[in-house]
């Protein structure tokens, strides 16, 4: 469903991707692993169209379809979903109205109904239950004044509420104790299903225990250096990066 | 417990008057240097210009251009925008010219007079190569690494190699260093000196930051400008030491209008500092100084100033009416200018030193601390105006206020239409000690660019009365809390000095409040 | 007089229209003109240059309109044109109308000369606790000039609120207004000033607040611009313990320019300012904030903060701003922040990648931006219809494409 072809990103004339091709199929959760600038991030922001992230050289579609000339809204709108590593506070914008837009402006896009403020309620009060966010929570404007966890636990409210059909999950597990791990693997394995894909972009192996991925790549240097089974999460727990920092130098 | 606290603060004030009126009568370099001058007839008319010009034997080029500022300058009014008083000053009733009797060239620094040698030796400057070497501990290094946090102004630090180019009355007396420096290719003279020897470069420069019809006072200096400083660097040339001047002004009645030029061309760096004396009179006495500072592609011109001329006495009587255009161009892509001051001194200060960010990614800085005590007013502060692309400008400013004095921030920070990517943080803190006093803050600040992103903040405070009594919790007596956190108060920019001038500024502050508790 | 102070039409056409002798103001005004970018206070906002063409008076009548802010049982008074033109026919218990007069002189000459060319300085006098509002329309339109003279007053322990609206119909008139507003001890009075006007209107809006001890002005506007605008509010600390708010927000397209002015002077221990002011600039607007607070060396404990935020979505759009502290005491806390940039790029790219549109996410951040100059307003519904006149005016800058 996902796939990227010899993908060159630059950003501000600096070549950070060199060459990263990678398909995820329907139904799949796969795994990105690497070593502190390797290009993690930037690969989350290429595929989301994001502003200054030059595509040099090569394609990311989604069923087919080029995603390039895409604008992000459009790109959420096809059903991407990116689980921000450091989600944003927006002073001033109230949470509820601010989904709620999101998710309408999606539908509108699609072609489909507007979600009614009833629906809508009854979902997100029912969902951010399974996230842990209390309803005092969701009265306050977006993220602000949210501990780190209680942002990523908003991160996967919106996901739970956007329903995307694929997800993009960056460094999801940065700051979250086991409880909020679990929740994050809840949520996750909730949403698989046979047309829903995942890319769980991740430092360390231990998200890889709640979200098993079906496949696991190593990425170092802008490239996947390597790919195979979830064996090599828990060999790079054991030994760490440095082959492949060597390898990818 | 917080009423008993108040008590021992509210005694401590009355103590403090006392000191701080005792200070005021022990101005250090408050000394007059008795020696025979020359001087231009008083007053000041087309002669006075033409009397100048040919005592510096200047070239016809020079001449016509300071008769056109003087020109210029007749039809001028003279600015009352700023947030000081003082009397209508006679541009009739001073000297604009002085010079040493004994001529104003010296072959080697042994034919200095013994009393203006004296004189500089009373205020610590070190004109003697030998003497200046003997200070040398540690060169070689930067300023920035030999300092630490807890360093600036600590005893035993490395000093830095410094040049001296110091100005008496209106005569460079003496340059030191002038052989390391030539060596170097660095032109370090005075500007009478340059006009006759660099003229090219001179005339290339002399009015391209600072034209001869900016403002009343710069016009003034234009046309009857007796000395100053000039200084070339040049392309990829790192000024292997601190540059420094002294100014100091001696003769009663005698305007000084110093003319400094520095020019660091492509890649080069130099840090300059002004250091600046004056004996006590009664009488005001009047100084206009121009200073421009012209940083080419990727050059660097760091410029510290200690200004500490006479202030006056307790009653506001005498003192330095200090009138200066101060202003750098950053005429080229990703040069910067640097401009910090140490502002403690003159009855009046009207001070603006300034940057003109046109090049693209240049950078421009500010960092200032002004403390005004008894009846000193200062109204001061800086413009950045950015007219390049990604040009970045930071203004740190400090201000005390004591005593009765009067003390007023201006700045502007201003980003023009095609000036994209601009980024400005301007913080602006007062402090008062004491109820007579006054600190005021005047930003203006003019965007016309949507990608600018403008910061400002500004406080005013006094010093905390818990801070304080936790310092003498602590031990310290009542000086030492306040020099203590007043030194807190100004770190950001003690910390830009040069280690030559953090330890005379750290002194000078703690003189200029000693006793003044708030 | 000025050195070559060259008189335009319109400074020749007034003068003349002052009465012939006995008249101070006529006599400052044939001294120093309109004021123009010439005078500190007024540089970013050349009132001289806006009119040139001679003005005459305007006709007292307008064609009638919905107003800009539908109020709960507004107490109403119309003035069309400068003229007092409807009044209820019956105030309630509490509230008197009278004509007062012999007002000393300001310092800025424009409300003098509003003063003495309004048709009369009508006086709001209000004692015990209102709980309707008191609604003054101030309707232009035409081509002509006209001014008013209003002054509130509250009796000790009195609470009011006041919405004034400036509501502009066609062409290039000239309005010229000055408020008068007297708290006495313990009074409160929430203020609301809610301009709009087109692109040819010229409109001074002066006020000046009188607070006793312990007095409470809250003061919130909303201003769109016009051709050039000035909203200027003074307010003077008496009394201990008095607290002033002063918060707006300003929306600017099209080449509209506005001014919003504070000058806010304690005199007297222990008061408290605040002040938030945002700016929303597109097209080719121009914004100013000038904020000044003056603290005496009497006003030990003042307690003064001032903010101005300025958002430019436009590269032709221009924000000045001089926000200044003038401090005579010691023990105070005053404190100033300014900002000016551009929408958060973080924060859009965010809502977008959640599916929000560039229109809908560039809406709601500006929203949000302005909604902070607005949470004092203890209304909700005034607050709802603030929002609902800044979400027409954003709607209006995506339809005509402005990004």
């Amino acid at each position: 469903m996902l796939k990227i072809e010899n993908l060159h990103i630059t950003v501000d004339e600096t070549e950070i991707l060199k060459g990263l091709s990678l398909e995820v199929p329907a139904g799949e959760v796969h795994a990105i692993m690497g070593p502190n600038g390797s290009g993690k991030s930037t690969l989350s922001y290429a595929i989301t169209g994001r502003e200054d992230y030059e595509v040099t050289h090569g394609d990311i579609t989604l069923d087919g379809e080029s995603l390039l000339e895409m604008d992000p809204n459009e790109r959420a709108a096809k059903g991407l979903f990116l689980s921000f590593q450091h989600p944003l506070e927006i002073p001033g914008v109230a949470t509820m109205n601010f989904i709620r837009t999101a998710l309408n402006a999606q539908r509108k896009a699609r072609g489909e109904n507007e979600v009614t403020a009833a629906d809508f309620l009854r979902a997100i009060r029912e969902k951010a239950k399974i996230v842990g966010l209390s309803d005092e929570k969701l009265k306050r404007p977006f993220n602000v004044g949210f501990s780190g966890g209680e942002k990523k636990r908003m991160e996967m409210l919106q996901m739970a509420m956007l329903e995307p059909r694929f997800g993009i999950l960056d460094e999801t597990d940065s700051g979250l104790d086991i409880d909020a791990l679990k929740m994050v693997g809840e949520v996750v394995n909730e949403m698989r299903d046979g047309s829903r894909g995942f890319l769980v972009i991740t430092h360390y192996q231990r998200l890889l225990d709640y979200v098993k991925p079906d496949r696991v790549h190593v990425l170092a240097g802008g490239r996947i250096v390597e790919s195979g089974g979830p064996e090599i999460a828990r060999e790079l727990e054991e030994h760490g990066y440095d082959k492949y920092i060597q390898s990818a130098a | 417990m917080s009423q008993v606290k108040e008590t021992v603060v509210k005694e401590g004030i009355d103590q403090a008057t006392v000191d701080v009126t005792r200070e005021l009568e022990t101005y250090k370099h408050g000394f007059i240097t008795d020696i025979e001058t020359e001087k231009a007839p008083k007053g000041l008319n087309e002669d006075t210009v033409r009397f100048i010009s040919a005592k510096k034997e200047e070239p016809q080029w020079m001449l016509d251009w300071r008769l056109e500022a003087f020109k210029r300058w007749q039809e001028m009014e003279e600015p009352t925008w700023a947030h000081v008083k003082y009397p209508a000053i006679d541009y009739q009733d001073h000297y604009y010219y002085a010079a040493p009797k004994t001529g104003s060239k010296y072959e080697s620094i042994d034919d200095v007079p013994p009393e203006i040698l004296a004189d500089f030796e009373k205020l610590g400057i070190p004109l003697k190569e030998a003497e200046v070497l003997l200070g040398v501990e540690g060169a070689g290094q930067t300023p920035g690494e030999a300092r630490t946090d807890a360093g600036v102004g600590g005893e035993g630090t490395a000093k830095q190699k410094v040049a001296v180019d110091a100005v008496f009355d209106s005569v460079s007396v003496a340059t030191t260093f002038k052989k390391e420096l030539e060596k170097a290719g660095v032109i370090f003279m005075s500007i009478s000196e340059a006009i006759r020897e660099h003229p090219e470069l001179v005339k290339k420069y002399i009015g391209s930051v600072v034209p001869t019809s900016d403002n009343f006072f710069a016009t003034l200096n234009s046309a009857v400008f007796s000395d100053g400083t000039f200084v070339y660097v040049p392309p990829g040339v790192r000024c292997p030491m601190e540059l420094s001047t002294y100014f100091r002004i001696n003769e009663a009645n005698t305007g000084q209008f110093e003319r400094t030029l520095i020019v660091a061309d492509k890649g080069a760096y130099v840090s300059y500092l002004e250091g600046c004396t004056a004996p006590m009179r009664d009488e005001n006495q009047l100084h206009a100084a121009v200073v421009e500072l012209v940083a080419l592609e990727d050059a660097e011109i760091k410029y510290s100033t200690v200004q500490n001329w006479y202030p006056g006495d307790k009653d506001g009587k005498g003192g330095i009416y200090n009138f200066v255009t101060k202003r750098g161009d950053c005429r080229e892509a990703r040069s910067k200018i640097s401009w910090t001051q140490v502002e403690t001194g003159s009855a009046v200060t009207w001070k603006y030193p300034s940057c003109i960010l046109r090049g693209d990614n240049s950078v421009g800085e500010f960092y200032s601390i002004a403390i005004t005590n008894n009846h000193q007013q200062a109204d001061t502060g800086t413009k950045m105006i950015h007219l390049g692309k990604n040009t970045t400008s930071r203004i740190i400013s400090k201000g005390i206020a004591a005593g009765f004095s009067d003390q007023t921030y201006r700045g502007l920070v201003s980003v023009h239409r095609k000036a994209s990517g601009v980024r400005n943080f301007t913080q602006c803190d007062s402090l008062l000690i004491g109820d007579q006093c006054g600190a005021h803050t005047v930003p203006y600040i003019e965007a016309k660019n949507s990608s600018a992103v403008l910061e400002h903040e500004a406080t005013t405070s006094r010093l905390s009365e818990d801070q304080l009594f936790y310092c003498m919790q602590r031990g310290l007596n009542e000086e030492e809390a306040v020099s203590l956190l007043v030194n807190g108060f100004c770190k950001d920019v003690l910390q830009q000095l040069p280690m030559e001038f953090a330890v005379e500024a750290q002194k000078l502050l703690e003189v200029s409040l000693e006793g003044s508790v708030g | 007089m000025r050195p070559n102070h060259q008189f335009t039409e319109f400074e020749k056409a007034l003068i003349a229209s002052m009465p012939a002798e006995g008249s101070e103001v006529g006599t400052i005004l044939s001294d120093t003109g309109l004021p123009s970018r010439r005078d500190e206070r007024w540089k970013w906002t050349d009132v001289r240059a806006a009119l040139r063409e001679e003005k005459q008076p305007s006709v007292q009548s307008v064609s009638s309109r919905a107003p800009l802010l539908a109020l709960d049982q507004p107490i109403e008074f119309l003035f069309a044109n400068g003229h007092l033109s409807q009044a209820p026919a019956s105030l309630p218990d509490g509230v008197t109308l009278s004509r007062g007069g012999g007002y000393p002189l300001f310092r800025e000459n424009l409300p003098n000369i509003a003063t003495e060319k309004a048709e009369a300085t009508y006086v709001l006098t209000v004692s015990g606790k209102l709980d309707r509002p008191i609604h003054l329309r101030f309707l232009s339109e035409g081509s002509g000039m006209h001014h008013t003279s209003v002054q509130v007053v509250l009796e000790e322990g009195a609470e009011a609120s006041v919405v004034e609206s400036l509501e502009g119909g066609e062409d290039a008139w000239f309005a010229n207004g000055v408020m008068r507003f007297t708290l006495a001890k313990g009074a409160s009075l929430e203020r609301l000033i809610l301009q709009q006007a087109n692109d040819d209107a010229v409109q001074v809006h002066f006020a000046m607040a009188n607070l006793a001890a312990e007095a409470n002005f809250t003061q919130g506007t909303l201003g769109f611009g016009s051709k050039l605008c000035r909203l200027e509010t003074q307010v003077l600390h008496e009394g201990e313990g008095a607290r002033a708010v002063l918060n707006g927000a300003y929306l600017l397209s099209g080449r509209r320019h506005l001014d919003n002015t504070t000058d806010v002077g304690h005199t007297v221990p222990g008061c408290v300012t605040e002040e938030l002011y945002k700016g929303v600039l597109a097209d080719k607007g121009r914004g100013v904030f000038q904020g000044r607070f003056y603290v005496a060396k009497d006003a030990q404990q003042t307690d003064a903060r001032m903010a101005h935020n300025a958002l430019l979505l436009s590269d032709e759009a221009e924000v000045d701003a001089k926000p200044e502290l003038m401090i005579y005491a010691d023990d105070v806390q005053c404190a100033h922040g300014n900002t000016a940039g551009a929408l958060d790029t973080e924060a859009l790219f965010y809502m977008r990648q959640r599916g929000l549109t560039e229109a809908q996410a560039r809406a709601m951040l500006v929203q949000a931006f302005v909604a902070e100059a607005f949470e004092h307003i203890s209304d909700d519904d005034v607050k709802a219809r603030l929002t609902a006149l800044i979400e027409t005016w954003l709607d209006q800058q995506t339809d005509g494409g402005t990004r």
